[in-house]
């Protein structure tokens, strides 16, 4: 009778439900830690998988922006499932440690990346570092013509050309080192510049910039570096048609972002955890940071950059600290008040 | 959506209704019913109590700022451009499939369906990688409509299918041209569900982020998910979806006055003379290349895009879970969502067909109002309360998410089951009743086999939504676990183009059987009078 | 008030729905294997009286037995499914996800014996050959019949019709209602019929229970009803009625048409009187100059003809009496009429005639009392 098959089905479908409550996601044997990840998921994975097969301990990955994850840890509280925390740049996991909810990083760990790159209270560690560079298309903009100082982004001459993410985690610590630099009211005058500039071409992330750019829609925007990188990767050399380009040395526009993870205070796995972010910054992780397709600065052990990206010691990134960074509160304040967010 | 009423002679005194008659079933209906609303209004108690968390000061700053205003229009503008454009091309599809000779209507009939099944933000991507013309109002405008029509084709059909075929020949024998009796009496009798299709689609449209975020337009609940993601700020993102909420509130409240106070439901015996249909003649080929043109655009679009992805795109080093297990995870949870949320609407639909009264109206429509939430805004609402009141039980379990998809698509739910309960009039029962048979009995040989097909098409319309089913998911699903859609967005994402796309054939495909069932036995007359097409 | 053995009783039976009464006191005895039909005009509470009966719906007040066994009063009520009454609806209420066969057979036990009942049954009303259709393939008189099968398959004691014949066009009406009549009838199952038809209500049935607002005004052979009908308003619902004055003349009583013999009689003499007088009663004739007050016998009435409907087997006519105290009459004819509208007639009446006292001006009726006695009233 045709009226029993849904009854049926749904009751197969609910008994399943339960079933499947009581087992979820991968469980293998030997230890497990969770990790909330707001990196890459290509830098991650290989990560993980490396950890995995050096260690034994299965990292069950969860992976979404980083503001969102930070909210959830919050939101979480005591009872929140993470037992690491590994951050696109510095300012959530700042965020996250004022309010206490991040555990001590491990002295060791710590001494395998030099200390501006940390977190002055050791709550976190520095794992990879990345900088803010102009992407643009040569013919549609040449290399002369190019803003060589932050505040010329806000400059008339170049509305229509621009573009940029707000949205974006990576957009926050440029506006924060604006900021420090000219003050909020200057800062908040560039960001209207910008607004103006920018137009139409405001993207939600930093692929969709770097893809524009190449595409020839755009002719110019504010990335950080790896993602030029990482585009010509997938695309191959010959569909790439476009460039970097870096600001003058020590402009307040040219960032040196740090990557890192923390240990949530609330886990449960606390040593397993720890043996992660150790592995972050061995010599192994580092290799693989190096000559992954992620493309990021290894910062620790002495590994160093691998062609063809430019070689970290050559860039000269603004002298800004990450507490300076801080937790991104005021550069979110500003976008918000430039009608940017 | 349409009853079939029956003629028959009851006392006609004022207020006299089927509650009176029925008062010993009333109480258990009502309990049950109001039980479900409770639940499904958690969401506006999470979006109250949250957003209490802030001061009216920084409440009132956040809404009125130039941006909110914008905001603000693009949202209304495109809620209404978009309900407008659906409405004409459901009316018209419904009517082509219904009421002509179409050849090779019934294939149409499921075709024009399976749009539904494909994720809105997978149709927008199919359409942004294909064209930079598609982006911002007119590309949402393009995207949205090809995606949400079918939500008023459904119950339009239905109401087609199920009217009286005199009064059209009453109305040209009166003198009225057939366009004029095409708007004024077979659209007038369809009017009641047009609109309610027409508030589907407008709710569906205030709660969607991933296809305008990839289209980069900028609507309200954008706008939401960057306060949320963004500034570490829940209650203020909890005070913009309230104006969400009150937005909400205005469509539903506004559909009542619109459907004006004529009845549409038809009455007479439940046997149905066969329908006849209009011959189309030499309009034929223009409306077969009209439909061809609207299924290319509407599925081809997005299933030609991703094979093409999957095809020329270059390969990426991505790893994540494979395309079995992601489709394993999207079925088994949409199932059990759909199942929950079909029996969930029983007693509701049963409450406001049979006992139509104030309270059994009230609680419907109040259900409503979660269809206009993100789906962000109810998986955070199920983790508050999870969290304070049940230490966390079944956080980032498949329980949750569970309970997340039904309470979000239980309005789909209660439309299809609603649909169903109408063409089970109580004088089946009684008629059963008098045989000798037990009310169990009756429940499992006459109610069950008449509503039957209608629950399965309501199981399958939520079965649907839940596997596009995108923020909710990303919020609530089991660490490790991918479904089909946050899989696709993964990729998405990251450029990678190429990996993103079977995931995205997967979607659709699994869409097949469910849009089939959805487009043969929504809203049918039961037993075999369904069968004449 | 005997409850007959096996018949049905009902007692006192009242119903509201909310602040409206419905049914104000019903009383009802219907004999075992009687044919009933329950008459009244739409809002009468007939239909609610019926859904009690079977079981849908719970008595304010008042019992309900059949065969001596109680099944619905103050503290029981017997489930429509255990009653073995049978109910078919007005629109029959097939159900359409199964085959006629499918629906003859519901209340049936599955198993051999089920077959040979539902065929014998569809031989019964004739629709063998179309055991393995589906109700929406079926004409309304096809669907009707089967709805009789499917409730005489389960042997019901009682077999309750609503208005069964009202969805059927009128050609169709008067072959259906005999074939449905016989059934019956042959299944000796008591029978008690809904309707507002009263040419059905007196063509059908043995006992007629004319119900008017909430109560039964009263109960009689289709015959008593006609010839002698409780009060005027009753008299012109069971048929056409013409009401003039009159007043006692002891077992006689004297109107316009002169002294006619009363039905009944023994009333004081003097007493002012309503009288009934059916449109087969008056006779007509041409009118000749001559003829008004020289016609042997009682005197006649001049009249003019207003109209003329005729039938083929009869007409009606309409006729104005000249002298203005005669309201306008109805005249029913057989056989062959030669007047045309205008033309003078003379009225004469045939037959005893019915009466009742006529209240003194100002006072309303008083309302009918049921009545349990079968013939006619005395006036």
């Amino acid at each position: 009778m045709t009226g029993r098959r849904p009854c049926a089905l749904g009751a197969v479908a609910l008994a399943a439900g339960w079933l499947l409550a009581a087992c979820d996601g991968p469980s293998g044997s030997g230890q497990e830690i969770t990790l909330y990840n707001g990196q890459h998921v290509q830098t991650t994975d290989a990560l993980v998988s490396a950890f995995d097969k050096a260690t034994g301990i299965t990292v069950n990955v969860r992976s979404d922006d980083e503001d969102t994850l930070a909210d959830q840890v919050v939101a979480e509280g005591a009872h929140s499932p993470a037992d690491v925390i590994y951050t696109e740049n510095s300012p959530a996991l700042e965020y996250l440690q004022s309010r206490g909810l991040l555990a001590a990083v491990d002295p060791s760990t710590l001494a395998a990346t030099p200390g501006r790159f940390n977190s002055p209270q050791g709550e976190w560690v520095g794992v990879s570092a990345r900088v803010s560079v102009l992407i643009y298309n040569p013919s549609l903009i040449a290399v002369s013509q190019l803003p060589t100082s932050v505040l010329q982004l806000a400059d008339p001459r170049y509305q229509g050309e621009l573009a940029i993410a707000p949205g974006e985690t990576d957009f926050q610590p440029i506006v924060t080192s604006v900021a420090h630099a000219y003050g909020t009211a200057a800062a908040l005058t560039w960001l209207e510049g910008l607004k103006t500039n920018a137009g139409s071409h405001v993207y939600p992330d930093n692929e969709t910039i770097a893809d524009e750019v190449n595409r020839g829609e755009v002719a110019f925007g504010v990335v950080n570096q790896y993602y030029w990188y990482r585009l010509a990767a997938e695309i191959g050399a010959d569909n790439v048609h476009s460039e970097i380009a870096y600001l003058a040395p020590r402009d307040p526009g040219y960032v040196l972002d740090v990557s890192g993870a923390g240990v949530l205070r609330s886990s449960a796995h606390p040593a397993a955890a720890q043996r992660f972010l150790a592995f972050l910054v061995s010599k192994q992780g580092q290799e693989i940071i190096a000559r992954s397709i992620s493309y990021e600065y290894p910062i620790a052990s002495g590994v160093s950059t691998v062609q063809p990206e430019t070689p970290f010691d050559a860039l000269q990134p603004n002298s800004i600290t990450i507490p300076e960074l801080g937790d991104g509160s005021q550069a979110i304040s500003l976008l918000q008040q430039a009608g940017l967010l | 959506m349409t009853a079939t009423g029956v003629a028959a002679e009851r006392p006609r005194h004022a207020g006299l209704e089927v509650p009176a008659r029925r008062r010993p079933l009333l109480w258990p209906l009502l309990g049950t019913s109001a039980a479900v609303a409770a639940v499904l209004l958690t969401p506006l108690a999470f979006l109250l109590i949250e957003a209490g968390g802030t001061g009216a000061g920084t409440i009132a700053h956040l809404i009125w700022r130039p941006l909110t205003a914008n905001l603000l229009w693009n949202t209304i503008r495109l809620t209404v451009v978009v309900t407008a454009l659906c409405a004409v091309i459901g009316t018209l599809t419904a009517w082509c499939v219904e009421c002509t000779d179409l050849p090779g209507r019934r294939i149409w009939a499921v075709l024009v369906v399976v749009p539904f099944a494909i994720p809105d933000f997978v149709v927008s991507f199919g359409w942004a990688s294909i064209s930079p013309w598609v982006q911002g109002f007119q590309g949402a405008v393009l995207v949205m409509t090809l995606a949400v029509y079918p939500l008023v084709h459904l119950p339009v059909s239905a109401s087609l299918r199920s009217a009286d075929p005199g009064l059209e020949d009453a109305a040209r024998s009166l003198g009225a041209g057939r366009v004029r009796t095409f708007l004024r009496v077979t659209v007038g009798q369809a009017r009641g569900a047009i609109l309610g299709g027409c508030v589907l689609v407008a709710l569906v449209i205030l709660a969607e982020y991933g296809a305008f975020e990839i289209l980069g337009y900028q609507t309200f609940t954008t706008e939401i998910f960057t306060e949320f993601q963004v500034s570490f700020n829940v209650p203020t993102a909890c005070a913009l979806s309230l104006v969400l909420v009150l937005l909400s509130c205005v469509i539903l409240g506004g559909e009542l006055p619109a459907r004006g106070g004529g009845r549409t439901q038809r009455t007479g015996p439940l046997a149905q003379r066969a329908r006849r249909r209009h011959h189309l003649g030499r309009a034929t080929l223009p409306v077969e290349a009209a439909m061809l043109v609207l299924v290319g655009l509407a599925l081809g679009v997005p299933v030609g895009a991703a094979v093409y992805w999957m095809v020329a795109g270059g390969s990426s080093t991505l790893t994540g879970v494979s395309v079995l297990d992601a489709g394993w995870h999207t079925a088994l949870y949409s199932a059990c969502a759909a199942a929950l949320a079909t029996l969930a609407a029983l007693p509701v639909a049963l409450l406001a067909v049979r006992h139509a009264g104030r309270a059994g109206r009230l609680l419907e429509r109040s259900t409503y109002t979660v269809l206009a939430m993100p789906g962000l805004v109810i998986a955070l609402a199920i983790s508050y309360f999870a969290e304070r009141y049940a230490g966390g039980f079944g956080y980032q379990s498949s329980v949750l998410l569970i309970a997340a998809y039904a309470i979000l698509f239980f309005p789909l739910a209660l439309v299809g089951v609603r649909a169903s309960v109408a063409h089970a009039p109580v004088a089946l029962e009684e008629a059963a009743r008098s045989l000798g048979r037990p009310p169990r009995a009756v429940f499992l040989r006459v109610t069950l086999p008449l509503i039957g097909p209608g629950l399965a098409a309501a199981f399958c319309l939520v079965f649907l939504a839940c596997a596009t089913e995108l923020t909710a998911t990303l919020v609530l699903v089991p660490t490790g676990v991918q479904t089909l859609a946050t899989q696709f967005w993964a990729y998405q994402q990251n450029l990678a183009y190429g990996q993103a796309a079977p995931f995205a054939l997967v979607i659709i495909a699994i869409a097949a059987v469910p849009s089939y069932v959805l487009a043969r036995y929504f809203d049918r007359l039961p037993g075999r009078a369904a069968a004449a097409p | 008030m005997n409850p007959t053995s096996d018949g049905l009783t009902v007692t006192d039976l009242h119903k509201a729905f909310g602040a409206h009464p419905v049914l104000r006191g019903v009383d009802l005895t219907v004999p075992e294997g009687a044919f009933v039909a329950v008459l009244g005009a739409s809002g009468s509470g007939k239909t609610t009286l019926l859904r009690i009966l079977a079981g849908f719906d719970r008595p304010d007040r008042g019992v309900v037995a059949v065969g001596g066994a109680v099944l619905d009063d103050d503290r029981h009520h017997v489930p429509a499914e255990r009653r073995r009454i049978g109910y078919v609806p007005q629109e029959g209420s097939l159900f359409p996800h199964l085959t006629v066969a499918g629906n003859v057979g519901f209340g049936l036990r599955r198993g051999r014996s089920r077959e040979q009942v539902v065929g014998h049954l569809l031989d019964l009303v004739g629709l063998s050959a179309l055991a393995r259709r589906y109700p929406h393939q079926l004409s309304g008189g096809q669907q009707q019949r089967v709805a009789l099968a499917r409730v005489l398959a389960v042997r019901p004691r009682i077999v309750l019709l609503d208005e069964p014949f009202a969805a059927l066009d009128a050609g169709l009406r008067a072959a259906v209602r005999t074939d449905i009549h016989a059934l019956l009838r042959r299944s000796g199952a008591t029978a008690v019929l809904v309707t507002h038809d009263q040419d059905e209500a007196l063509t059908l049935a043995d006992l007629v229970a004319v119900i008017r607002d909430g109560r039964i005004a009263q109960v009689g052979s289709p015959r008593g009803l006609y010839e002698a009908p409780v009060d005027p308003d009753l008299a012109q619902f069971v048929g056409e009625a013409n009401l003039i004055e009159g007043t006692s003349g002891g077992s006689t009583v004297e109107t316009r048409f002169g002294r006619l013999p009363l039905r009944g009689g023994g009333l004081p003499v003097g007493q002012a009187l309503t009288v009934l007088v059916r449109p087969e009663q008056l006779r007509v004739a041409p009118a000749t100059p001559a003829a008004s007050g020289t016609a042997a016998g009682a005197p006649g009435v001049t009249a003019r003809v207003v109209e003329l409907d005729f039938h083929g087997h009869d007409a009606v006519i309409r006729v104005v009496a000249e002298a203005g105290a005669v309201p306008p009459l109805i005249v029913r004819v057989a056989g062959e009429v030669n007047l045309a509208p205008g033309a003078s007639v003379t009225l004469t009446v045939d037959g005893p005639v019915h009466c009742w006292p006529r209240p003194p001006a100002g006072t309303g009726a008083s309302p009918p009392v049921a009545v349990l006695a079968v013939d006619s009233v005395e006036c």
